[in-house]
């Protein structure tokens, strides 16, 4: 690709990113954009856990059906990065990685980073999507670069768009594993996680002290928020909506590309995300 | 047989004249200009034009680039399969009698090969239809760790170092900047080009009364009338209606098909309908090509199909005799084009 065609690329995505903080904020504010003069840096930790243990790729650990199971790759795109202040207002911010839990560098620290702009304050949170835009998700995959493209391994070729959270591991319970794969992915799939508390009018009207949680953009761009991934989420509830799921026992369970097995761990994910600590 | 005269732009690479094309490009695979349209494929008598995307105008450089990368196996990994190894041009661009094609070390694919005849007028691509343009279509077999299992990149780094490609590169937009939005660009204007209409029966519509037997005349009779029922499927100049069905092929859906793209539970078990044009020689049948022939096939619908809960109402018993059979598979054999099989500006331009 050429150097203005990712010169391009990148307005595009910015353009895209900055407008993008308009799902379920209480009020948003496209002109409060971070990334201006008067951001700084600062840095998103993804830490994978499986439950409440830090997890690595290979490790093993026992899934809600009892199951022994362990993942071999784990990844998701991470994009539409908003800070939200204490108001409830959100103010986007650039961004757009694939968490790749496979990467030597997270697997040695313990977390996947990702390095945004934001300006200095207090807030109440940050959210974000699992997944992309719509407009980078229905681009001409040829023309896009890493880490989106055809070279991810997340651009599903057989229905235009891209993988947003993709998990694929082994479970056992008899000594003989089996494999699943779960790709999550299209637009109804797109996953807004919320990470802030704001005040309850409720609770303000009658006269109790706000409850609002509270991060910090330090001035000196040192400032981090650390979030924990778990991904025995993923296996709370299958297919049929009472039980966990079940790849051992359940072949219907193992591979998940569409359709409800989607849904319920789409679902399922909900739960994924939290802050850390 | 469809004029192509790409021969004029082999020519100029022979000679080494240096063309600048028609459409001159920035890189960006962005192209403005005119199609050089005395040079493009003319469409058969009640065809449409051939259409083609905004970004991607129709150019005989491109198409020539096109065809070379088509049939180049340095698009794999292993630089031992092309896009012609599984679509041949002897079999209307699909894989000689295989059920599923051997793609790199011989691994088997998961859907039989379609044709890709007449492709330019498709709306969906993929059996399951995920795959909205022919451009987006070229990535997949590249990609496909079991069919090409290239990094896109590598083919830049491939390709760049041959000068013919650079020379290709620099008719078809103006530079020789190789990019893989260009090869793939480049790939979609030749597939394009594949347009099948000059069978018996096109001439036979046309007003030739003996380009038909007697039995391919009961046939199309048969497959245009509510006994054999076929049209409403398989209607239109490229018998398709650029939609998808569940035709009863199994109880339990064992494929996803259309399902796997809108999530809906009428979509189980569905696939887009396949256009009929060639289809004598594009054996084994349907999209896991589990019936070896045509009678075979036929068979199948005149059984009326497994009921699978989504199996449309027109797949029903059709109480068709032998004779309607053999009559049908007569009219079937009269959408062969050998004009379009063996056109040579549509065969491999490495061959000697």
């Amino acid at each position: 690709m050429s150097s203005s065609h990712q010169r391009l690329w990148l307005a595009a995505f910015i353009g895209i990113c900055f407008l993008a903080c308009t799902e379920d904020s209480l009020v948003d504010n496209p002109d409060n954009a971070q990334g201006s003069q008067d951001s700084v840096a600062f840095e998103f930790r993804f830490y994978p856990q499986f439950g409440d243990k830090p997890m690595k790729l290979g490790e093993k650990f026992v899934n809600a059906a009892g199951d022994t199971t362990w993942l071999t790759l784990a990844q998701f795109y991470a994009s539409e990065f908003c800070f939200v202040d204490t108001l409830g207002i959100s103010h986007a911010s650039p961004g757009l990685d694939l968490v790749d839990f496979s990467n030597s560098e997270s697997e040695n620290r313990g977390y996947y980073a990702i390095h945004t702009q934001a300006v200095p304050g207090v807030y109440s949170g940050i959210k974000f999507t699992v997944g992309i835009p719509y407009g980078l998700n229905h681009m001409d995959a040829a023309e896009q670069a890493f880490p989106l493209g055809p070279n991810s391994e997340m651009f599903w070729s057989w229905n235009s768009g891209y993988i947003f959270n993709r998990v694929e591991g082994k479970a056992d319970s008899s000594g003989k594993p089996v494999s699943f794969f779960y790709h999550i992915g299209g637009d109804n799939r797109k996953q807004t996680v919320s990470l802030y508390t704001l005040p309850d009018p409720m609770m303000t009207a009658m006269g109790m002290p706000p409850r609002t949680s509270k991060m910090e953009v330090k001035a000196d761009g040192s400032g981090v928020f650390s979030l924990t991934v778990d991904y025995s989420s993923i296996f709370s509830t299958g297919l049929d909506g009472s039980g966990p799921l079940n790849a051992v026992s359940d072949t219907l369970e193992r591979t998940a590309h569409g359709g409800p097995l989607a849904d319920r761990i789409f679902l399922n994910m909900q739960a994924m995300f939290k802050k850390k600590g | 047989m469809i004029p192509l005269k790409l021969a004029a732009v082999s020519a100029g690479l022979a000679l080494g004249l240096g063309l600048m094309a028609c459409n001159s490009g920035s890189g960006t695979g962005t192209e403005t200009g005119p199609p050089d349209s005395e040079l493009l494929p003319k469409e058969p008598e009640g065809f449409p034009k051939i259409p083609y995307p905004p970004g991607n105008p129709l150019t005989s450089a491109k198409i020539e680039l096109g065809r070379r990368l088509f049939y180049d196996p340095r698009l794999s990994r292993n630089g031992t399969i092309s896009c012609g190894s599984c679509h041949k041009q002897e079999h209307a661009f699909t894989d000689a009698g295989k059920s599923f094609s051997l793609g790199i070390d011989r691994q088997s694919t998961l859907r039989n090969s379609p044709s890709i005849a007449n492709s330019a007028y498709n709306t969906f691509f993929m059996a399951e239809g995920g795959v909205p343009t022919l451009e987006l279509q070229a990535i997949a077999p590249i990609i496909n760790p079991l069919e090409m299992d290239m990094n896109t990149d590598s083919i830049i780094g491939r390709i760049d170092g041959v000068g013919l490609y650079r020379e290709l590169f620099r008719q078809a937009w103006g530079d020789d900047s190789i990019t893989f939005a260009r090869v793939t660009k480049a790939i979609a204007s030749f597939e394009r080009t594949l347009v099948s209409g000059a069978s018996p029966y096109d001439r036979w519509l046309n007003g030739d009364a003996r380009a038909l037997s007697e039995s391919a005349t009961r046939g199309v009779n048969l497959f245009f009338g509510e006994k054999g029922d076929c049209f409403h499927c398989h209607g239109g100049f490229n018998f398709t209606d650029q939609s998808f069905h569940n035709t009863g092929l199994d109880s339990v859906t064992t494929d996803p098909g259309r399902i796997a793209v809108t999530d809906r539970p009428l979509d189980d078990g569905k696939f887009k309908t396949p256009s009929l044009r060639n289809i004598a020689l594009t054996a084994p049948y349907m999209h896991d090509g589990r019936f070896s022939t045509l009678r075979e096939t036929l068979e199948h619908y005149n059984s009326g199909g497994k009921n699978h809960p989504n199996q449309d109402p027109l797949v029903r018993p059709m109480g068709l005799s032998e004779g309607d059979i053999a009559d049908l598979i007569a009219f079937l054999e009269a959408l062969t084009d050998t004009a379009f099989t063996t056109n040579p500006d549509f065969g491999n331009p490495w061959l000697p």
